[in-house]
């Protein structure tokens, strides 16, 4: 019997050797990634720095269109454009394709691949840190991607009902052959904190702040996330303690006052292409919004635009008038004019999603400070705010959000958790020759569908409008 | 059965009481025969020989008459007069030989047919030995159930169905396993002289044991080895094949010389349809006489006898006469073996030699084998066996397509000649117009006329094979009931070709001239030319381990299982290849210092062009295979058999997720032999087993890669960070397509074996099949990516199901004997699951000779457009277009979707079969094998045109050519020179109209041996002398326009061939 037990050793040392020996590619001459080089190249690609919110831009109240025929034409490409422009409870046409949701996934499907970066050994202390860096950022990606989704595709998230509510497909791997359900909301949720906090400890523990390099994602990158992603949660705590986090270490602002540019037409700017050298640049994240939206069409919503003081340099710098007499948003740290939308993190942001908790838990004077801090940099002889001057506090830092953060893509979001919320609501409203249309805040319409695509070859369950 | 009458004598000599009576059961040739039952007739007692053919039977009042039996072999009865210790006992085949050998080999275990549960297709040594041929895998062709033939006379694994297909996208071709292993090299460098039999796996019992590779059927081939106590043996054989000279005039592909220069002569009439370019593209001959006639350098005389000459040509006879001849091929083959207690050998060297029917090209090959096999101790054997194979090949032959001329204006001109009446090679036209070719050395240039007869001499094309293959071996028996056994195999094979250019050669010349410049230097020097294609390598390690155990429980119960692992590494590599200039074929010298990065002017023309540089391709390719398996049955009574099997297998072609998950291949079976039971009482049947199994096998895609690829692409903005974009996520799920399989058998033999066989039905259900899908776009997969594109999955179905009958009949036993079988098999197959392609065009579901696979339909459908008859105006095909006959074939086309083809039958036949009789008068046997084909069919060519193409066809001697035709003919009419009717050819050519039967019936060979017995030659030599015909032609066909179904648009069939030959064992 001895012997069958040397058979047995022969066996387990040939299933143990299995796995090394199976683990070579076919053909030689594929690049197949295998260095942490590699990987940190899948996660410096440029399309990561595009985020998916197009429709949340066409949906938002930030501008109007002048004709029928403007919104005929512009939604020639994107049919879907001119029931989502009039908040109609209407569509997709066949095999409409949805850049959001084909490029959101495919940015987490490089994220997830990027996660296999953890399978390499690293040799140096340089590689080392390489390493962390793009285990930061396939986590920061990941999340950050299935927020952006969560917005257009799913209801606003609420604590009481998340569990019931539906979520989405949860890939957290490249492979294509697994089909998923729709997961529910607070899966969702808890798999993009999940992906936050990894990468928060990868951060903090290895300080990887990356040079505040404002193109790859570091601790500072996660840490705005997280601040944004909780205020859309609706906790508070949270959401200031990130900001805080982020402000600590990143504080500076731009001076409106001392912008410089040579404004000729609407694609030019005071700021620097793709954000560089931009000192309140947390994360540079880029919105390419669709036909609809160009100058040629786009007219800023009036009320909005006469909103601003007329010493707020935001307005002076902000926008520019067409011949034809349209006025085009050119405010955009993207550096492109009306072209292409800044979506990503800045100091700004940070000190109105802090200003607006405070608030919140009654400190209105901390508040106050933070609103007083981002004007002084945008208007022209600010004169500070004082406490008596205010009446609500919540709704001063929230006008001060929508001017600061006009045309980031973030009125669609902000919208959605007031309406959740119920003490600040929003309703939208547009006029399309002499028509009125609306959407109101208790509207099913709050979200998109899903791509039919989606639905018939991932057989999934669509949202109730 | 001289030395039974012996030991009978002996055993009369004895006499005792009670006694022990032990021995061994062994057939003529010396092998163990394990389970032949043993009776005494008085006392009745049975006992069955055990796994060495031992049987003891313990306590027996002697004398007593013993019965032996065995399946397959004449029953034995002798008298046993007193105690015997070791009684051998030699049993003789069947006289029928219905059965031939009745072992299964696996490759895994070896196990009597009668015994198994899962479908088998045994073809003995016998049998392989009836035809002649070098390829081992012709041999099989109507001689192995189940196993079809689509392209008749194949020699590579690609030409066989085993069992129908199993796959949309894969990989389609059976596993052939050699000795035990899996075997990915050469099958023509086997020799068929060399294989003592071959077993072909069916179902998913028989396949699994093979994993993931055996779902399109297993061809286990099993050589010959030497025996333990076997006197030496010496064996000579030698056959020699002689094929008739290809039939050229068969192809329906032509129009006589005179009908074709009519056509050619309008077209230049009409003028604009041959225009001189700077690329001096050549024009027929005859088109050059009437641009010459017209330029007045060729007077009215002249031209009017060159044309009488042209009008007299057909240059399928031209080629028929210079180019192609009778081929002879050789085989001789010398092979020794025996053995003794401890030790035995085998060894081989086979010499193939022949010319093939084209004029220039031959072959040859070498097979030295060498195996030997010791007993170190009792327990212990090892062995250790080497193959050596090289074949050669000349490859200077022309055929007709070699002689013909630019494609756009030229083609095949029917009335080239290639000697003229003093035996003096004519050049014919080629690349560039005769016009400037004849000018070639007023500019300067070298002679640039193409003389085929001349230029085969000029060039040297050789081939060159090699392949190495050693086994080593250790078996291991210990506490009786295991034995363990370790293999290894390494088969090293190489493959290279080269062609010498010598300085006369046209493709030389032709170099040479191009690329002289204006100033008269030559780039390339006026020398010969060394090429040498991609060498190629490739090598395989493999090892496996295994341990059987076999045991019996008193009479009732019998295990045998075994469990083991299996590793395999197999790497290929493509070098690339060399090109020589100035190269010298006597002293093999040349120049590779040649710049292939310059331009240079270039005649005629003056582009600038670089010069032809050698393949740069390098390529390596790993596959890599890791495996764990299990196989074990039990039987009871003798009656009832359970087996079962299972299998693990991993491999770097599969995903990630596939090789940790590890989903075994499985199989069950049983079988149960009513005949055995005490209730049974069918007196004229007494054979009748039903057997059926259950299991899945798999099957590999290589072209799919399991792994993310990238590709690096610039920095980030203007950072320093690197780019990547991600090409394939790849697919960590890739994983074997899987068959599942169900087999339902009933064996059953008529009284004294007059007809026996096996009626077998079988279906396979085909899952997870690789196939181009549409995901979901959250797979990160869209249609507006740029990057990610890999969305080839495993999940479409695919259904097939059929029947295999086999029948074995003794019509006549006696002095003239006659026997019969027929094999018959029906196969079809239904693709399940399939999202097609979007982007393909509709017309490549009529064109494409692997159309996309259709929900509901066979993968092997035929579509075609429906046909509305001719228009009595023009003679053109109509169309029903908006519910009117109509002529605007593009607007019809273009509303057509593949739903609207019509589906007129499928183009592998479903129901195909043989017939073998054979009869035999003493020393004499012919047999003569017939096969048939049917319930398929193919579209015929014929000389439908959109335009003045140059496709020449019979039919356009029966076209349309007045008003009235069409209701004679449904061959349209010439398009007008100079008039483009798009789409009226590609409806025409794929109309139903053009749909033809293909069943057929055909005599496939014959064959003719005397065998002259060792004892007519004093014991010195037993000697077979055979004759053999194959490819005799069809006997019945469906179709009336006498095309061979198997030939329907080829130039030629393949031709009858003749042998004779002599083999003989010293």
């Amino acid at each position: 019997m001895n012997k069958l037990y040397l058979f047995i050793l022969i066996g387990l040392f040939c299933s143990g050797c299995g796995k090394e020996f199976l683990d070579i590619k076919r053909e030689a001459h594929q690049v197949v990634p295998k260095t942490i080089k590699d990987y940190h190249a899948i996660m410096a690609n440029d399309l990561l720095l595009v985020s998916s919110n197009d429709l949340a831009f066409v949906a938002a109240d930030e501008y109007t269109l002048g004709s029928e025929a403007d919104l005929i034409v512009g939604s020639q490409y994107n049919p879907i454009y001119k029931h989502i422009f009039k908040w109609e409870n209407e569509g997709y046409e066949s095999d409409e394709q949805i850049l959001d949701w084909n490029f959101a996934y495919e940015r987490i499907a490089y994220a997830n691949l990027a996660m296999d970066v953890e399978r390499v050994k690293p040799t140096t202390k340089y590689e080392h840190m390489k390493q962390l860096e793009v285990r930061l950022a396939a986590r920061f990606h990941r999340a950050r991607n299935y927020y952006q989704l969560a917005q257009l595709f799913c209801k606003a998230y609420d604590p009481q009902t998340a569990d019931q509510e539906m979520g989405l497909p949860l890939r957290l791997d490249y492979d294509l052959d697994v089909s998923y359900e729709r997961s529910s909301l607070k899966q969702l949720y808890v798999q993009i904190l999940k992906d936050l906090h990894e990468a928060e400890e990868i951060g903090q523990e290895h300080s990887v702040d990356n040079g505040k390099n404002p193109y790859f994602p570091g601790l500072l990158s996660v840490e705005a996330l997280a601040s944004r992603i909780y205020l859309q949660m609706g906790d508070y705590k949270k959401a200031q303690e990130y900001a805080d986090k982020v402000l600590q270490k990143m504080n500076s602002l731009i001076d409106y006052n001392n912008l410089t540019g040579n404004i000729t037409g609407e694609y030019t700017s005071y700021f620097r292409l793709n954000g560089a050298e931009n000192p309140e640049l947390i994360f540079y994240t880029v919105c390419k919004t669709g036909a609809i939206m160009t100058p040629s069409r786009f007219r800023t919503n009036e009320k909005f635009f006469q909103d601003f003081d007329d010493n707020d340099l935001r307005k002076e710098k902000g926008f520019y008038q067409r011949a034809a007499g349209n006025t085009v948003f050119i405010g955009s740290f993207a550096g492109r004019g009306a072209s292409s939308y800044f979506t990503g993190f800045s100091v700004g942001e940070m000190l109105l999603n802090r200003a607006e908790c405070y608030a919140r838990s009654g400190e209105d004077v901390k508040a106050l400070a933070d609103i007083n801090r981002l004007r002084a940099k945008r208007y022209r002889n600010y004169q500070v705010l004082n406490m008596t001057d205010v009446d609500d506090m919540t709704k001063l830092v929230l006008m001060e959000r929508r001017k600061e953060l006009f045309m980031r893509g973030m009125r669609w979001d902000d919208a959605r958790r007031l309406n959740r919320e119920g003490k600040y609501p929003v309703s939208f409203q547009r006029t399309l020759e002499g028509k009125t249309y609306t959407l109101e805040p208790n509207s099913k319409n709050w979200l998109f569908p899903l791509p039919p695509t989606e639905l018939e070859r991932g057989k999934l369950e669509d949202n109730i409008r | 059965m001289r030395k039974l009458v012996l030991l009978v004598a002996l055993s009369l000599l004895m006499i005792s009481a009670k006694a022990q009576l032990s021995g061994a059961v062994y057939s003529a040739s010396g092998d163990v025969l394990s389970g032949a039952t043993l009776r005494l007739v008085k006392s009745g007692q049975i006992v069955q020989s055990g796994s060495n053919g031992r049987f003891v039977f313990s306590d027996v009042s002697l004398p007593d008459s013993l019965f032996v039996s065995y399946v397959g072999y004449t029953e034995q009865r002798l008298w046993v007069a007193s105690e015997q210790a070791d009684l051998k006992l030699y049993m003789q085949k069947d006289g029928s030989q219905l059965e031939g050998v009745e072992v299964v080999h696996t490759g895994f275990y070896e196990v009597p047919k009668e015994r198994a549960t899962g479908s088998f297709t045994v073809v003995n040594n016998e049998l392989l030995n009836r035809s002649t041929g070098g390829n081992i895998l012709q041999r099989l062709e109507g001689l192995a159930s189940g196993v079809q033939f689509v392209n008749p006379g194949g020699t590579e694994t690609a030409d066989i169905r085993v069992r129908g297909i199993a796959t949309l996208h894969s990989d389609a071709t059976p596993l052939i396993v050699i000795d035990n292993f899996p075997y990915e090299g050469d099958i023509s460098s086997i020799n068929p002289n060399d294989v003592e039999s071959v077993t072909v796996l069916k179902d998913a019992a028989a396949a699994s044991i093979w994993g993931a590779r055996a779902a399109n059927g297993v061809i286990v081939i099993t050589t010959k080895q030497g025996r333990y106590n076997e006197r030496s043996q010496l064996s000579l054989s030698s056959n020699v094949t002689i094929g008739q000279k290809p039939d050229l005039l068969y192809s329906r592909n032509r129009l006589p010389s005179s009908v074709v220069m009519e056509i050619e002569k309008e077209k230049y009439e009409y003028g604009a349809l041959y225009k001189e370019g700077v690329q001096q593209y050549a024009f027929p001959e005859y088109v050059e006489m009437l641009i010459a006639l017209e330029n007045g350098t060729l007077s009215r005389a002249d031209f009017d006898r060159q044309e009488a000459i042209l009008q007299q040509t057909e240059v399928r006879e031209e080629a028929m006469h210079h180019l192609y001849q009778s081929s002879v091929s050789q085989q001789h083959a010398l092979s020794g073996r025996g053995g003794g207690e401890r030790y035995n050998y085998f060894f081989s060297a086979n010499y193939d030699k022949g010319r093939s029917d084209i004029i220039g090209n031959d072959h040859n090959r070498i097979n030295l084998n060498l195996q030997n096999t010791f007993k170190p101790f009792q327990d212990m054997e090892v062995s250790a066996s080497l193959w050596y194979a090289e074949q050669r090949g000349k490859n200077n032959g022309l055929g007709i397509r070699d002689l013909e001329g630019y494609s756009s204006y030229v083609g095949l001109s029917p009335y080239t000649r290639l000697m003229d009446e003093e035996g003096n090679a004519l050049p014919v036209i080629k690349d560039l117009r005769h016009a400037y070719v004849q000018r070639a050395e007023e500019m300067g240039l070298l002679d640039w006329e193409y003389r085929p007869l001349e230029d085969r001499n000029l060039v040297d094309k050789r081939s060159k094979r090699e392949e190495l293959r050693a086994n080593l071996g250790l078996k291991y028996s210990f506490l009786e009931r295991f034995n363990f056994l370790a293999t290894y195999q390494y088969v090293k094979g190489s493959g290279q070709s080269s062609v010498v250019y010598d300085k006369d050669s046209y493709y030389a010349r032709d170099l040479i001239n191009k690329f002289t410049q204006p100033d008269g230097k030559m780039i390339v020097p006026n020398a010969g030319i060394y090429q040498e294609g991609n060498p190629n390598a490739s090598a395989s390690h493999s090892g496996r381990a295994q341990l059987n155990y076999t045991q019996s429980f008193g009479r009732d119960h019998a295990i045998a299982a075994l469990a083991g692992g299996e590793i395999r590494s197999f790497v290929q590599n493509t070098f690339p290849g060399k090109t020589l200039y100035n190269y010298d074929p006597d002293l093999l010298v040349g120049t590779a210092t040649y710049s292939y990065l310059e331009y240079y002017k270039n005649h005629p023309g003056g582009t600038n062009m670089r010069l032809p540089a050698p393949s740069s391709t390098r390529r390596q390719f790993t596959d890599r295979y890791l495996s764990y398996f299990g196989n074990a049955s039990y039987t009871f009574k003798e009656r009832y058999i359970l087996s079962g099997s299972a299998r693990w297998d991993g491999s770097n072609l599969f995903g990630v997720k596939t090789n940790q998950k590890g989903t075994p291949l499985w199989s069950v079976g049983g079988s149960w032999d009513v005949s055995k039971e005490d209730f049974y009482a069918v007196d004229w049947l007494p054979y009748l087993r039903l057997r059926t199994t259950y299991g899945s096998a798999g099957n590999v895609n290589k072209s799919v890669s399991a792994y993310p690829t990238i590709s690096m692409s610039g920095t980030l903005y203007d950072t320093d960070l690197y780019m990547a974009y991600v090409r394939s996520v790849g697919n960590p799920s890739l994983r074997w397509e899987r068959v599942n399989t169900l087999n339902l058998a009933v064996d059953y033999k008529l009284k004294s074996n007059r007809l026996a066989g096996t009626v077998e039905y079988y279906a396979k259900w085909s899952h997870d099949l690789i196939g181009e899908d549409l995901l979901p776009p959250s797979t990160g997969i869209n249609p507006n990516s740029a990057t990610l594109n890999s969305s080839k999955i495993n999940y479409a179905d695919l259904r097939g199901e059929g029947w295999d009958l086999q029948v074995n009949s003794r019509n006549l036993v006696g002095a003239l004997g006659w026997s019969s079988n027929l094999l018959l098999s029906y196969t079809t197959n239904k693709v399940i699951n399939y999202k097609g392609n979007d982007a393909v065009m509709t017309s490549s579901y009529l064109t494409s000779s692997n159309v996309l696979p259709i929900v509901g339909e066979s993968k092997d459908i035929v579509l075609a457009t429906k046909w509305f008859g001719l228009n009595a105006e023009n003679g053109q095909p109509y169309v029903l277009y908006d519910g009117e006959f109509s002529q605007d074939y593009v607007a019809y086309f273009n509303s057509l979707s593949v739903a609207d083809f019509l589906r007129v039958g499928v183009k592998v036949p479903p129901l195909y079969g043989s017939l073998r009789n054979t009869f035999s008068y003493k020393k004499f046997t012919l047999d003569f094998l017939l096969s048939w084909k049917s319930n398929y069919v193919f579209k015929r060519t014929s000389s439908g045109s959109e335009s003045n193409g140059l496709i020449y066809h019979m039919d356009f001697l029966d076209r349309w050519q007045k008003s009235g035709d069409e209701k004679y003919t449904y061959i349209p009419a010439k398009t007008k020179t100079g008039e483009v009717l798009s789409y009226s050819g590609l409806i025409y050519n794929h109309s139903e109209i053009l749909v033809t039967r293909g069943d057929h019936i055909r005599l496939q060979d014959i064959n003719l041996s005397y065998t002259l017995p060792r004892s007519a030659t004093g014991g010195f030599v037993e000697m077979r002398l055979f004759a053999y015909a194959r490819n005799l032609g069809i006997l019945w066909k469906a179709n009336k326009q006498g095309i061979d179904p198997d030939f329907a648009g080829a130039e030629y069939r393949t031709p009858k061939s003749f042998s004779i030959g002599v083999q003989a064992n010293f």
